[in-house]
């Protein structure tokens, strides 16, 4: 993996963790927005400048591809590149979380 | 009581925030936005008093997908109003809860927003600073005779022919589109002409200036023991021709407002002698060996005199 898309995607933003996310099936913009407030109860609410800013940058970067366009609103799905970012991703989250259990009492 | 209303506010590019702020007070208070034209007239529109959020996005790169843009703002909750100036003014209306009237929930997207205007806005600024107004102070600042002066002007030439031809590619799209547009309108018509002629004025002025700048205005008197050059403004080197003796002495002498360079050069060798002066006396050369040789002068938008002597 090149070195901009370590330097810019590891580690993530929530964000871009959660596009990435959902992304292995594929979505639309709004569809994911919908996807992640369900997923997270309503906690995060991903806003429309932040969505369309990262999913341009991400499908310039390679992490996803567009697929079709519906109803206006552009479908895109995630690339292997994606999954190899997601699984670093992955494996950091899982770390973080490990070491919590282990330090927390 | 009028319905409309006019308001001159002037933002910098990066006072997107306050313009945010203003917009959403404006709401508050009963004026909906409808337009804003050039340079900072917002143009409202009376309403009901009432809770609204305005937000810009600058994103000039979506104008290819602007329907699929649009589209996801209005997914959620956004009415897109216009675009003005590279931004995107979307508004929301109504009570919303906070992390619901902004576009950006991270940072780092704001960033992203904040380097786009940089890049689209600053950089021609940033190019037209160092092209032009870093050479422009070297021009001033510099000795006058420093070569880095043909350079510079001769840059200046290009870059104001480089603008000559995006106006004028410029026009011709534009004039394409709006003679046939307007009905092959007279008024429409004469406004080109105007144009085209004040940009084929323009570049034939330039080129003259830059040309006459470049011409040379002298004389060559050849004397019994030499030559002496007056002139106006000298761009090039003249040269004579002469059969030396060994310790034949040739002198040079000039007056001259810039630099003067001399040469002497045996026929079909190295120059035997070389000099660069500016108004510091004569200087003189003793011929070493028998031979024929090229004496060179030669300066840059020099005037004055200069003078060869041979004895």
């Amino acid at each position: 993996m090149d070195t901009h898309i370590k330097k810019v995607y590891v580690p993530m933003t929530e964000t871009g963790f959660y596009i990435l996310l959902c992304l292995q099936e594929m979505n639309h913009g709004y569809g994911i927005v919908q996807k992640v407030r369900e997923l997270t109860d309503q906690e995060i609410i991903l806003t429309p400048g932040t969505m369309y800013g990262s999913l341009s940058k991400m499908e310039k970067d390679g992490l996803i591809r567009f697929v079709r366009e519906e109803d206006k609103r552009k479908l895109y799905e995630i690339t292997d590149l994606g999954r190899e970012v997601l699984d670093i991703e992955q494996k950091r989250i899982e770390r973080l979380y490990t070491n919590m259990k282990e330090m927390r009492k | 009581m009028t319905d409309t209303k006019t308001v001159f506010r002037f933002f910098t590019i990066f006072a997107y925030r306050k313009e945010e702020v203003f917009l959403t007070e404006m709401h508050q208070k009963g004026w909906r936005l409808e337009s804003v034209t050039f340079p900072g007239f917002y143009h409202f529109r009376k309403c009901e008093p009432c809770k609204a959020v305005y937000r810009l996005d600058y994103n000039p790169g979506s104008k290819d997908d602007n329907a699929g843009y649009i589209q996801l703002f209005s997914d959620c909750g956004w009415d897109y109003l216009f675009d003005f100036c590279g931004y995107s003014y979307f508004c929301k209306e109504g009570e919303s809860d906070s992390h619901d009237d902004e576009i950006f929930c991270d940072d780092e997207s704001r960033l992203d927003m904040m380097h786009r205007v940089f890049r689209r806005r600053l950089t021609p600024l940033i190019i037209l600073f160092c092209l032009v107004m870093v050479p422009m102070f070297l021009m001033y600042t510099l000795r006058s005779d420093s070569p880095a002066r043909d350079f510079l002007s001769f840059e200046m030439l290009i870059l104001i022919a480089v603008y000559l031809v995006i106006f004028t590619v410029s026009a011709v799209h534009l004039c394409r589109y709006e003679i046939p547009a307007s009905g092959n309108n007279k008024n429409v018509r004469i406004k080109y002409i105007g144009i085209f002629t004040l940009l084929a004025a323009m570049f034939i002025s330039t080129v003259t200036v830059f040309c006459i700048a470049n011409r040379s205005e002298y004389e060559v008197k050849d004397t019994s023991a030499g030559f002496i050059i007056e002139a106006d403004r000298l761009n090039c080197s003249v040269t004579r021709e002469y059969d030396l003796k060994r310790g034949d002495i040739v002198i040079f002498e000039e007056h001259m407002d810039k630099l003067v360079h001399f040469e002497i050069r045996e026929s079909g060798k190295d120059a035997v002698f070389y000099c660069n002066f500016q108004l510091n006396g004569p200087e003189s050369y003793t011929i070493q060996n028998d031979g024929h040789y090229r004496i060179k002068v030669s300066a840059r938008r020099a005037a004055g005199i200069a003078e060869v002597t041979v004895r």
